[in-house]
């Protein structure tokens, strides 16, 4: 009896401690890479490997030119150490300023690098693990690699696996465990577009736009504020990582549709039983393979570099929107005439928000076409979709909530740029007037204050009304 | 073997109080001094509390462990069996509720002054500074604008931020309490005070820091998976301080984007 309760609690324990195994996170591929035939499926494997690596083996600052942080090194000189405790060195550390060596690495020639595990910065103290075998002498020159090549994106890798990956996912997919609770959804990076710029319509988002999302939090949604969890260079960490998941992601589609016109799973069948093509499935793989010898490389470096190119050009000043008038008292002439253009054809605003601006337009009755379906095939149900084909709702703009910024300069950028990925057109060029622009943004911030003036009842119960009597 | 099963149930207690002791000198007790007189007396009624609960916990481990080393020493294997004692059963229920009483009426002059509000310092009862709505998981802050009273309802020029309380330093401040979601509770653990914010209804919380500094601003009220993350920050600052955060936000609320034409500026230097 003692033995088997013996035995019945070892089995709990191993039970128990089964969960605490390594665990290795890896980026998930894309629907339409795994709907590719397995070579050609393969093929953007490897090449997703070799630009982007895994997630714990990040590669991708080798590889495009996008700042991810270089190697910072400082050279220096050593004034003693102890062959004894060998773990123990210490430098002159007068010629560097910022002696901060944390996390960094001593490099006494090419092949011999060792891990900084700890640093006192006033007396210039190193302790390396395990200790240094090489003969140092007081006056030898070291290398004290500050910062390793890539560190933004390994810093950025850490705090998305700490902050982000529960709903955004490993690889940025909005599929993370807790994104299955959230409404809206958590957006998936993978297409490179981002709602909420500062850049013109046809342009990717800047650094600063991802930047002021992490810095504010996105009200109605169940994007937080990392304001105070992102301290130093982190925000530009985190920025990075995203913009290389969003990168990958990007990538990955650009092969896929690529490859996606002859190679797919689909073609592939109908291309061995279209009987005028009369080709097997072998002859299919081999001139797949011979396609992929004579153009692949090209291919890829092309697409790289396309994408490169995106993400840089975002950061121009010349492609942000920067109202070139100021913006005008919200006179009721203004809003006014902002209300007259919100109900013009030109904008047609109340299509979708409605002519009261409760979001309920027309065209949130309608059936929506499908993006890229020849004939056109509608979704099941009416309503707007956005690029991501999730439902979505036009703003009402009665609520107070402006997920991009509440500034007016915020409500500006969203009617001149639109909304990327939704079903929001951007108005900057249609207009071509941003004294109309900012009419509208005057309207538009006067809505929830209409009905400021008239007795309404609000919901809420003042406490402290009904606790003095 | 029984003198062994006595001492192991002392071991506990006894490990207990040493950790609470030393605890303070670990830094696992407050955090900091209370900053003002009300969260003083909130420490001096949880001293209390810990000193009725310290002598009762070590009454009763003691009465137990007695017991227990009695029994282990007894040698027949025969219990004492009771149908129960009316005295004893008077004693254990008229101490208890004569401490708890004790208790209760005790603290309830502190319990007033932070709730009800015919308590609050007359400066603040109707003028709050700030309207802060917990939602799930961040805390997102509604001020009037400078020279301006904060109104029920949000108005045109009212400022906007998230997880960013600022208060001027030694005067009493209100603030109004909500919920956009779930229950939350906005808990200072620097001025001792908590409070839930429950959804639908508004509740004033009044408070005040004789200390200039940062301070946190906790969830206390478990709100859903990323209650641990639930995090503000408040700000104790000098009166022109504050008025200088208030003037810098608005500018920030106002920004239209606009710069000014360059070409246009150097258009006009050269007139001159």
């Amino acid at each position: 009896m003692k033995f088997r309760n013996i035995l019945l609690s070892a089995g709990l324990l191993c039970a128990a401690l089964t969960g605490c195994g390594e665990f290795k996170s890896e980026f998930s591929l894309n629907e339409k890479t795994t709907n590719l035939m397995p070579e050609a499926e393969d093929v953007v494997k490897e090449q997703l490997h070799e630009y982007f690596g895994t997630p714990e083996d990040l590669v991708g600052w080798l590889k495009f030119p996008i700042d991810y942080g270089a190697e910072e090194t400082v050279t220096l000189r050593v004034k003693s150490f102890e062959e004894s405790a060998s773990g123990k060195i210490v430098l002159d550390v007068a010629a560097d300023e910022q002696a901060d060596y944390q996390g960094g690495s001593i490099k006494v020639s090419e092949e011999e690098i060792y891990q900084i595990s700890s640093h006192d910065p006033s007396s210039g103290t190193v302790f390396v693990k395990p200790g240094i075998e090489a003969k140092l002498k007081t006056g030898d020159e070291v290398t004290i690699v500050k910062r390793h090549g890539g560190w933004k994106l390994k810093r950025g890798r850490n705090l998305y696996m700490k902050h982000c990956v529960h709903c955004h996912g490993v690889s940025g997919d909005g599929e993370g465990p807790t994104a299955q609770y959230l409404s809206p959804l958590p957006r998936d990076y993978r297409k490179g577009v981002f709602k909420f710029t500062s850049t013109i319509s046809t342009e990717k988002a800047a650094r600063r736009d991802l930047a002021q999302t992490l810095y504010e939090g996105i009200q109605g949604t169940s994007m937080p504020s990392f304001k105070l969890k992102l301290i130093g260079d982190d925000m530009e960490a985190m920025v990075g990582y995203v913009r290389f998941l969003a990168t990958r992601g990007e990538f990955e589609l650009r092969l896929d549709g690529e490859f996606g016109v002859d190679y797919s799973k689909d073609v592939v069948t109908r291309r061995i039983k279209d009987e005028d093509e009369k080709i097997t499935r072998q002859e299919i793989i081999e001139e797949f393979r011979s396609m992929i010898e004579s153009d692949l490389p090209d291919l890829v470096d092309s697409t790289a570099t396309i994408l490169a190119e995106d993400w840089e050009r975002a950061e121009s000043p010349d492609v942000m929107v920067v109202p070139k008038k100021p913006r005008p008292e919200p006179t009721p002439e203004s809003i006014a005439r902002g209300r007259a253009l919100y109900l013009s054809k030109d904008t047609k605003c109340a299509d979708c928000h409605g002519v009261t601006g409760y979001g309920d337009g027309k065209q949130t009755e309608e059936y929506a076409q499908m993006p890229g379906t020849t004939p056109p095939i509608t979704y099941a149900k009416p309503g707007l979709y956005d690029d991501w084909g999730h439902p979505i709702k036009p703003r009402n703009l009665h609520s107070g909530m402006y997920r991009g910024g509440r500034r007016p300069i915020d409500i500006f950028r969203r009617i001149s740029a639109g909304i990327k990925g939704t079903p929001m057109p951007g108005f900057g060029t249609s207009l071509n007037d941003d004294g109309k622009i900012w009419d509208l943004v005057n309207y538009v911030m006067s809505v929830p204050y209409e009905n400021n003036s008239s007795e309404i009842k609000h919901a809420e119960k003042e406490v402290a009304e009904h606790t003095v009597k | 073997m029984r003198k062994f099963w006595c001492l192991f149930f002392m071991v506990w207690p006894i490990l207990a109080i040493w950790l609470c002791w030393i605890s303070p000198s670990y830094n696992w007790w407050f955090p900091g001094d209370a900053l003002w007189k009300l969260g003083e007396q909130i420490d001096d009624l949880f001293y209390l509390l810990l000193i009725v609960v310290t002598v009762v916990f070590i009454g009763t481990q003691l009465a137990l462990g007695y017991v227990l080393w009695k029994g282990s020493e007894a040698k027949t294997g025969h219990a004492w069996f009771s149908h129960g004692s009316h005295n004893l059963e008077v004693i254990w229920t008229i101490l208890p509720a004569i401490i708890l009483l004790f208790i209760s009426l005790y603290q309830m002059d502190v319990l007033a002054r932070i709730r009800l509000k015919q308590e609050f310092p007359e400066q603040v009862a109707n003028d709050p500074v700030a309207e802060v709505s917990a939602r799930q998981f961040e805390w997102r802050i509604r001020y009037p604008a400078p020279g301006k009273k904060l109104r029920a309802l949000p108005q045109p020029d009212d400022l906007y931020t998230v997880n960013d309380l600022h208060i001027p330093v030694g005067k009493p401040v209100m603030i109004r309490l909500r919920s956009e979601d779930v229950q939350h509770s906005f808990g200072l653990p620097h001025l001792r005070l908590m409070q839930d914010a429950v959804p639908g209804l508004v509740i004033p919380v009044w408070f005040q820091s004789n200390k200039v500094g940062k301070y946190e601003i906790v969830c206390k009220e478990l709100c859903g998976w990323g209650h641990y993350k639930m995090q503000g920050e408040l700000t104790v600052e000098l009166e022109e301080d504050y008025n200088a955060y208030l003037q810098e936000l608005q500018e920030k609320m106002n920004d239209d984007g606009y710069s000014g034409d360059p070409a246009e500026t150097v258009a006009l230097s050269n007139e001159d």
